[in-house]
C-alpha cells in the first residue's frame, strides 16, 4: 500500500512537473483592446491606388471582417488629392478615382469607419533605379525522374545612387512555356507562365517569385545569387529568367522583411513570434509601394 | 690634571671589581614545583630575596607550571618570561622587568587555516581577530587566513556561524603558522542564510560582498518532491528571480540566465539545471555552501556579465566514515564520505538517480490515451559528485573534484480528429485534423578540477588549478498542424516546423589564484588563467517534418568547430583609508578566436564602511565581459540552447553596473537593508525572429543592448525561534536589438518582474524540528502574445493570421506560491544513526502560475460549416503537491543542524 501510494504521488508530481499534463484552456480577454482597422494597399507608380479595409473582431479569438462603409482619403502633403471609392465587385476594396501616384512624392492615407478609430499612414514612392547588367554564370544541368535542374549563378547590377540609403526588392522568376505532344507527334505550346527559382538547397516550387531584399548595392560588386530552376522535362520548357528590380520605400522594405520571416515561423507559444511591421497609426496594416524595372534573360541551356 | 688622576684610579680598580664579580657565585632561589600565575611566581621570587622590579598591570594572567628547584634570578626570569612579551635588565636596584622593546617594534603574521574540528572541513569566511585590538581578518574561499599583528602576547578569537568561538592566548614572537580547528555547537542560536557582510559587528568583513547559502538552511526549506535545492533559497533573495516555478533558469538583476557565472569548485559550469530549471544540478549532499554575488564582484570572477554563483563542494570527513541513503518523491540519493588516512586525506561521493522516470513513461502514456492522443513522455536524470583531498606536506593540500550529470527527456503527442460535415445540399465532406508536437532533449555536464593549495609563507597563499568542463546537448522538435478533406483529398492547411540543435562545448583551463597580505592589513589578490575552448554548435530549422531533417543532406550542417583561446590576468588591492574600506581591481582578458582578437579590461571598485555603530554603507562599480553567450531557441531557457563564442563582428558582451546599499541594525537580531542598482549591457546576442534558414549560427543573430534598474529592500531577523526575512524589489529591465528583433524597438525583458515580494519564515518548533514557510509574489512574465487576428498579409484569400504587435508586450498573470516544509532530525542515543525527515506542501494553495500560453486551432462543425477557432492553453508547472523525503545517516559524529 505505501509503495502504491508513493508511486501514485510520484506520478502526479512528475506528470505536473514535466509539462505533460499541466495545461488548461483559458479565455483570454485583453483589457482595453478595442477593434481596429486593418488596411492593405496596392500603391504603385502610374497606377490607381487600391486599398482593402478590414476590421479586427473580438480581439484574440475573433476573425477580421470586411469593412464596406469606410471613408478612404488620399493626401499629397496637406492637400486632399482623392477620395477612394468602393469597388462594387470586391467588398471592402477602395480605388482612387483621379489620383495617380508619382515617384518621388509623399502620400498620406486617412481611413475612417463607424465603430473604429480613424487611422492614417504615410509613405512615398522612390524614384526608379535602372538595372545595368545581368550575367548568367556557372550553369550546370542535371536530371532526375522526369525533371531537369539548372543550377547557375546570376549577377545583378544596378545604378544604385551613392550617398543615400535605398532599398530594393529583387524578384527572380523563370519563364516557362508548357507544351504537350499529341498522339500524332505534334507539339502544342501554351502561353508562357512564371515559375519560381530558388536557392540550390531548397526545392524550387510553383509559387511566388524568389524575393531578395537588399539595402543599397554591395561595395564594388553586383548582387550575386546562386539559383536553381527546376522544370518538368516532358511538359515544360525553360525560356528565360525574368528579373524585376523593385525600388522600394523603407516601409515596404521593413514590412517585406518581417512578413517573410513570419510566414515561415511556427505558431507556437514556446517560440518568439515575428513582429510584423506596420505603418498605420492607430490601426494595423501597411501602406507602401515601389517602382520597378523588368528585364528578361533568354535561357537556352543544352544538356 | 685632576681628570687624569681620576682616570688612572678607575683603570686600576675596574679590573679588580670585574674579577670579583665574575668569581662571586650568583644567588640561587627556590620556587615550588607547582602551577602558579606569573605574578604569584614573581612575588614568591621577590619574597625569596630576588631584587625584582615590575609593574603588575603589565603582567599577563599566565598560568605557569614551575619545575621547582633552586635557580639564579636570571635563570628563573628566562623561564618565567619565556611565554610573555616581557624581558628584563639588571640595574642598580636589581632586575627590572619590562615589555620587550625589540618585540614591540616588530610586526609578525599569524597565518594558517581554520577548519571544522569534527570533519576537518575548511571553513570559508571564519573570523580571526585579536581581542582588545582593532585587528582581524577572515578566511578566504580556501579557508586560509593571514593576520599581521604587532609582536607580543596576544589573545585571539576565532568565530564562525554555528560554531563555538575559540579563544587562544599566544605569544607572537615570529611569523607563526597556526592551523585552527573549531567545534560546531548546536547550542548556538541558529543564523539563517545571510549577507556575508556581517551578521554582527564582531564578524564584520566589509570585503565579503556575496550572500552565503548554506546546506543546513537549504535542508530546512525543502523543495519540489522533497528534493532539497540550494537555488530554491537563492530565488528568495532580493534581485533574484526565475521563470515560473524555476522554469527558465535563474535571473539576477535583469541579466539573462546565460549571463550568470556558475562555478563548481572554481570551474565554470555551462548548464545549471535539471528539468529546465525545476531543480539545480547541485545536490545538497555535496555542497558545503554557495556564495551568490550580485554586485561588488571580486576580481577573480569574470567571463560573465550577470551574477555569480560560487559553489563550494564539501571535502569529506577527515576523521570518521559516514554514509547517507535517502529518497524523495523524485530521486534516490546516496552519499558516502570518510577518511582515507585519518586527518590527512578523505573522500566524498554523492549520487542521485531520478527513479521516477519509468513511472512517468507509463503514466503519461495512459494520460494521453485517455484524452484521445498518442505519445508518451519519458525522463531520465542522474548526477554524481566525487571529491578527494589529500594533505601535501605541512603547507599544502590537493583536491580532486568531479561532477557528472545527464538528462534525457522525450515528450511526444499526436492526434487526429475526424469531422464529417453534411452540407445543406446533402453533400458530405469529411475533414481530418492531424496535429502533433514532439521534443527530445539530451544534455550532459562533466566538470573536473584538480587543485593544489599552498601556503608559501606568512603572507602568501596560492591556489593552482587544472580544470575541465563540458556540456553536450542534442535536441530536436517538431510541430505540425494540418486540415485535410478526405473525400476530395484536398489539403486545406498544412503547417510544419521542425528543428535540430546540437552543441558540444569543452573548456580546458589552467589557473592560479593568490593572496598576499601587507603589514597594515592590506591584501593583494592576483591571478592568471589560460582557457582553451571548443565550441561546436549546429542548428537546422525548416518548414518540414522532423524526419526530413534526419536525412544526411538535411542534417544540421557541420561547420568547423570554433577553438578560441582565452588568457586572463587580474589583480586587486583591498585596503582601508580611515573609516572607508576600499577594493580596487582590474581584470584583463584576451580572447583569440580564428583571426580575431578581443582585448577587454574590467575595472572594479568597492567602497564601503561604517556610517555609525549600527549602520554601514556600500558603493560599487563593476565592469564585466562575457566572450561566450547563450542563445535561447525557445522562450523558456532549455539546455538545448546554444553557447556561442565571440567571433569576428560578434564582440564579447559587456556590462557596467553601479550599485549602492545601506544596512542598518537597530537590534542585534534585526537588519534592515536598502539598495539600488543601475546596469547597462552591451553587445548582447539573440536569435533573430522567425525562420532560421542560414546554415551557420552566426548568420541568424541579432545584436543588441539591455538596461536594468532596481531598488531592493530587506527586513531580516537572523536569530531566535522565529527567523526569516521579507524583501521587496522594484525593478525594470529591457532590451533593444537591431531591426530583426521587435523591429529595432525597445521591449521589456521576459523576466522583467516589476514588483517582487519574498517572505521566508523559519520557526524553530524544537531543537531538532523546524517549520519553514516561503511565499513569493512577482509581477507576471512579459510575453509575446498575439493580441489580434488580421487578414493574411500576403494572400488576402488565405487563412487569417494572428499578429503579435510587440515582443513581450503582454503580461502573464502574476506569479505567487506558498511552500511549507516540516523538517526534523531524529538521532539514536549514541549518535551513530540520524534520520532526517521532510514533509511538506509545494504550492500550498494550488496556484497555477503560467509558464506560457500555447495556442491551438481547433475545428468544429457548426450549422453545416467547418469553423476554426484559436484556443489558448495556459501551461503551468505543478499544482498543489505533497513533498516527502527521508534520509538515514550512519556513522559520523552527531549531525549538527539546529539551534535554539
Amino acid at each position: 500500500m505505501p509503495h502504491y501510494l508513493l508511486r501514485t504521488v510520484s506520478c502526479c508530481l512528475l506528470g505536473g512537473a514535466l509539462l505533460t499534463s499541466c495545461e488548461e484552456s483559458i479565455d483570454l480577454s485583453v483589457a482595453g483592446t478595442a477593434d481596429r482597422l486593418v488596411i492593405q494597399s496596392r500603391f504603385l507608380a502610374g497606377e490607381d491606388v487600391e486599398v482593402s479595409v478590414f476590421g479586427t473582431q473580438g480581439g484574440l479569438q475573433g476573425t477580421p471582417t470586411v469593412v464596406t462603409d469606410a471613408l478612404v482619403m488620399l493626401y499629397e502633403g496637406d492637400e486632399l488629392v482623392d477620395q477612394l471609392s468602393a469597388d462594387a465587385t470586391a467588398p471592402g476594396t477602395y480605388r482612387s478615382q483621379v489620383a495617380i501616384p508619382e515617384p518621388g512624392r509623399t502620400y498620406a492615407l486617412h481611413v475612417s469607419a463607424a465603430g473604429y478609430d480613424p487611422v492614417t499612414a504615410q509613405s512615398s514612392l522612390p524614384l526608379p533605379v535602372q538595372l545595368t547588367d545581368l550575367t548568367l554564370l556557372d550553369l550546370t544541368v542535371s536530371g532526375q525522374a522526369g525533371t531537369v535542374q539548372y543550377a547557375y549563378v546570376l549577377d545583378v547590377d544596378y545604378a544604385d545612387p551613392r550617398g543615400q540609403v535605398d532599398y530594393y526588392d529583387l524578384r527572380i522568376y523563370q519563364q516557362v512555356v508548357p507544351y504537350t505532344i499529341t498522339a500524332r507527334g505534334d507539339t502544342i505550346r501554351q502561353p508562357a507562365y512564371l515559375k519560381s527559382a530558388d536557392a540550390p538547397d531548397r526545392p524550387a516550387q510553383a509559387s511566388e517569385a524568389l524575393s531578395v531584399l537588399v539595402q543599397d548595392r554591395p561595395e564594388d560588386r553586383p548582387v550575386r545569387l546562386h539559383l536553381q530552376s527546376t522544370v518538368a522535362e516532358d511538359r515544360e520548357q525553360l525560356m528565360g529568367l525574368v528579373v524585376e528590380l523593385r525600388t522600394v520605400s523603407s516601409e515596404y522594405y521593413r514590412y517585406q522583411r518581417s512578413v517573410g520571416s513570419k510566414l515561415s515561423s511556427p505558431l507556437d507559444g514556446l517560440y518568439e513570434p515575428v513582429i510584423l511591421y506596420d505603418n498605420v497609426a492607430s490601426g494595423l496594416g501597411i501602406f507602401a509601394g515601389y517602382t520597378s524595372e523588368l528585364r528578361t534573360i533568354p535561357f537556352h541551356p543544352s544538356r | 690634571m685632576r681628570r687624569s688622576g681620576l682616570l688612572l684610579v678607575f683603570l686600576l680598580v675596574a679590573p679588580l671589581l670585574l674579577l670579583a664579580q665574575q668569581t662571586a657565585p650568583a644567588q640561587r632561589y627556590a620556587l615550588p614545583r607547582r602551577t602558579l600565575l606569573l605574578e604569584d611566581a614573581l612575588r614568591r621570587l621577590t619574597e625569596a630575596g630576588a631584587e625584582l622590579s615590575y609593574r603588575p598591570e603589565q603582567l599577563p594572567a599566565l598560568q605557569l607550571r614551575l619545575p621547582g628547584g633552586r635557580r639564579s634570578t636570571e635563570r628563573w626570569l628566562d623561564l618565567l618570561l619565556r611565554q610573555t612579551g616581557l624581558t628584563y635588565t639588571r640595574g642598580q636596584a636589581g632586575y627590572l622587568i619590562l615589555p620587550d622593546p625589540a618585540l614591540h617594534n616588530q610586526t609578525y603574521s599569524l597565518y594558517g587555516t581554520v577548519s571544522d574540528a569534527r570533519t576537518g572541513e575548511r571553513l570559508i569566511g571564519a573570523t580571526v581577530r585579536l581581542i582588545g585590538e582593532p585587528l582581524g581578518t577572515h578566511t578566504n574561499e580556501y579557508g586560509f587566513y593571514t593576520l599581521p599583528a604587532p609582536a607580543g602576547r596576544k589573545a585571539v578569537r576565532i568565530s564562525y556561524v554555528g560554531y563555538a568561538p575559540l579563544e587562544l592566548d599566544l605569544l607572537l614572537r615570529s611569523d607563526s603558522l597556526l592551523d585552527l580547528q573549531i567545534e560546531p555547537n548546536r547550542e548556538l542560536p541558529q543564523i539563517i542564510v545571510t549577507s556575508t557582510q556581517a551578521t554582527s559587528r564582531e564578524g564584520q568583513d566589509y570585503f565579503e560582498t556575496g550572500t552565503r547559502i548554506g546546506r543546513a538552511e537549504v535542508a530546512q526549506l525543502g523543495g519540489p518532491g522533497g528534493e532539497d535545492d540550494p537555488l530554491q533559497l537563492a530565488r528568495l533573495l532580493p534581485g533574484v528571480t526565475a521563470g515560473s516555478d524555476g522554469v527558465g533558469g535563474l535571473f539576477i538583476r535583469g541579466s539573462d540566465a546565460g549571463h550568470n557565472l556558475v562555478l563548481l569548485d572554481g570551474v565554470p559550469v555551462y548548464s545549471l539545471h535539471h528539468a529546465g530549471g525545476l531543480f539545480s544540478i547541485f545536490s545538497n549532499q555535496a555542497i558545503r555552501r554557495i556564495d551568490l554575488y550580485k554586485n561588488a564582484l571580486p576580481v577573480r570572477f569574470g567571463g560573465r556579465i550577470g551574477g555569480v554563483l560560487d559553489v563550494h563542494t564539501r571535502d569529506g570527513n577527515l576523521y570518521e566514515n559516514e554514509v547517507t541513503v535517502g529518497s524523495s518523491l523524485l530521486s534516490a540519493q546516496l552519499a558516502a564520505e570518510g577518511p582515507i588516512r585519518e586527518g590527512e586525506s578523505s573522500f566524498l561521493l554523492t549520487g542521485r538517480y531520478f527513479w521516477a522516470g519509468a513511472l512517468l513513461r507509463r503514466f503519461s502514456q495512459q494520460y494521453k490515451e485517455n484524452r484521445g492522443r498518442s505519445g508518451l513522455a519519458d525522463y531520465d536524470v542522474y548526477d554524481l559528485n566525487f571529491k578527494l583531498n589529500q594533505r601535501a606536506g605541512k603547507r599544502g593540500r590537493v583536491y580532486l573534484s568531479l561532477y557528472s550529470g545527464a538528462d534525457d527527456y522525450v515528450n511526444a503527442t499526436a492526434s487526429s480528429d475526424t469531422l464529417p460535415t453534411l452540407t445543406v445540399g446533402q453533400t458530405e465532406f469529411v475533414y481530418r485534423n492531424p496535429w502533433g508536437r514532439s521534443e527530445q532533449v539530451r544534455w550532459g555536464n562533466t566538470v573536473g578540477a584538480l587543485r593544489y593549495n599552498h601556503v608559501f609563507n606568512d603572507r602568501t597563499f596560492v591556489n593552482f588549478r587544472l580544470s575541465y568542463s563540458d556540456l553536450s546537448t542534442e535536441s530536436s522538435f517538431e510541430r505540425y498542424d494540418s486540415l485535410q478533406e478526405v473525400r476530395q483529398q484536398m489539403v486545406l492547411v498544412d503547417e510544419r516546423y521542425s528543428g535540430r540543435y546540437q552543441s558540444d562545448i569543452r573548456q580546458y583551463g589552467v589557473a592560479c589564484d593568490g593572496q598576499y597580505t601587507l603589514d597594515g592589513g592590506g591584501v593583494y589578490r592576483f591571478g592568471a588563467a589560460l582557457n582553451l575552448h571548443r565550441f561546436d554548435p549546429r542548428l537546422r530549422n525548416d518548414t518540414v517534418l522532423l524526419s526530413a531533417l534526419t536525412t544526411e543532406e538535411n542534417a544540421p550542417p557541420k561547420t568547423e568547430a570554433q577553438r578560441p583561446v582565452e588568457g586572463v590576468a587580474y589583480g586587486a588591492y583591498e585596503g582601508r583609508f580611515g573609516r572607508v574600506y576600499y577594493r580596487l581591481g582590474l581584470r584583463a582578458m584576451l580572447w583569440h578566436n580564428e583571426a580575431t582578437d578581443f582585448v577587454r579590461l574590467s575595472p572594479r571598485l568597492l567602497l564601503t564602511g561604517p556610517l555609525s555603530g549600527t549602520t554601514d554603507w556600500q558603493f560599487s562599480y563593476d565592469r564585466s565581459v562575457q566572450p561566450v553567450q547563450l542563445l535561447n531557441s525557445q522562450i523558456i531557457g532549455l539546455p538545448s540552447d546554444l553557447w556561442v563564442p565571440a567571433l569576428g563582428d560578434l564582440a564579447p558582451a559587456s556590462a557596467d553596473q553601479l550599485s549602492a546599499m545601506v544596512t542598518h541594525r537597530p537590534h542585534p537580531q534585526w537588519k534592515v537593508a536598502g539598495g539600488a542598482y543601475v546596469k547597462r549591457m552591451h553587445h548582447l546576442l539573440a536569435f533573430s525572429e522567425g525562420f532560421r534558414s542560414a546554415p551557420n549560427w552566426w548568420e541568424n543573430l541579432s545584436v543588441g543592448s539591455g538596461r536594468a534598474f532596481g531598488l531592493e529592500t530587506t527586513l531580516q531577523r537572523s536569530r531566535g525561534r522565529l527567523r526569516g526575512w521579507l524583501n521587496y524589489t522594484l525593478a525594470r529591465t529591457d532590451r533593444t536589438f537591431d531591426e530583426s528583433i521587435n523591429l529595432g524597438r525597445r521591449f521589456p525583458f521576459r523576466y522583467d518582474r516589476r514588483h517582487a515580494f519574498n517572505l521566508l519564515v523559519i520557526y524553530q518548533l524544537s531543537e531538532r524540528t523546524t517549520l519553514t514557510g516561503s511565499w513569493r509574489f512577482e509581477t507576471g512574465l512579459a510575453y509575446s502574445l498575439s493580441t489580434v487576428v488580421a487578414p493574411n498579409p500576403i494572400d488576402p484569400e488565405g487563412q487569417n493570421v494572428p499578429l503579435t504587435e510587440a515582443r513581450n508586450g503582454f503580461r502573464l498573470r502574476p506569479h505567487h506560491r506558498l511552500d511549507l516544509n516540516l523538517h526534523t532530525v531524529l538521532g539514536s542515543r549514541n549518535g551513530r544513526l540520524t534520520h532526517a525527515i521532510d514533509l511538506g506542501l509545494y504550492n500550498a494553495y494550488n496556484r497555477h502560475n503560467p509558464v506560457y500560453y500555447d495556442t491551438r486551432v481547433t475545428y468544429r462543425v457548426e450549422e453545416s460549416q467547418l469553423n476554426s477557432r484559436r484556443e489558448f492553453y495556459q501551461v503551468y508547472v505543478a499544482p498543489l503537491l505533497p513533498t516527502l523525503s527521508y534520509q538515514l545517516t550512519l556513522g559520523g559524529s552527531e549531525r549538527v543542524r539546529f539551534g535554539r
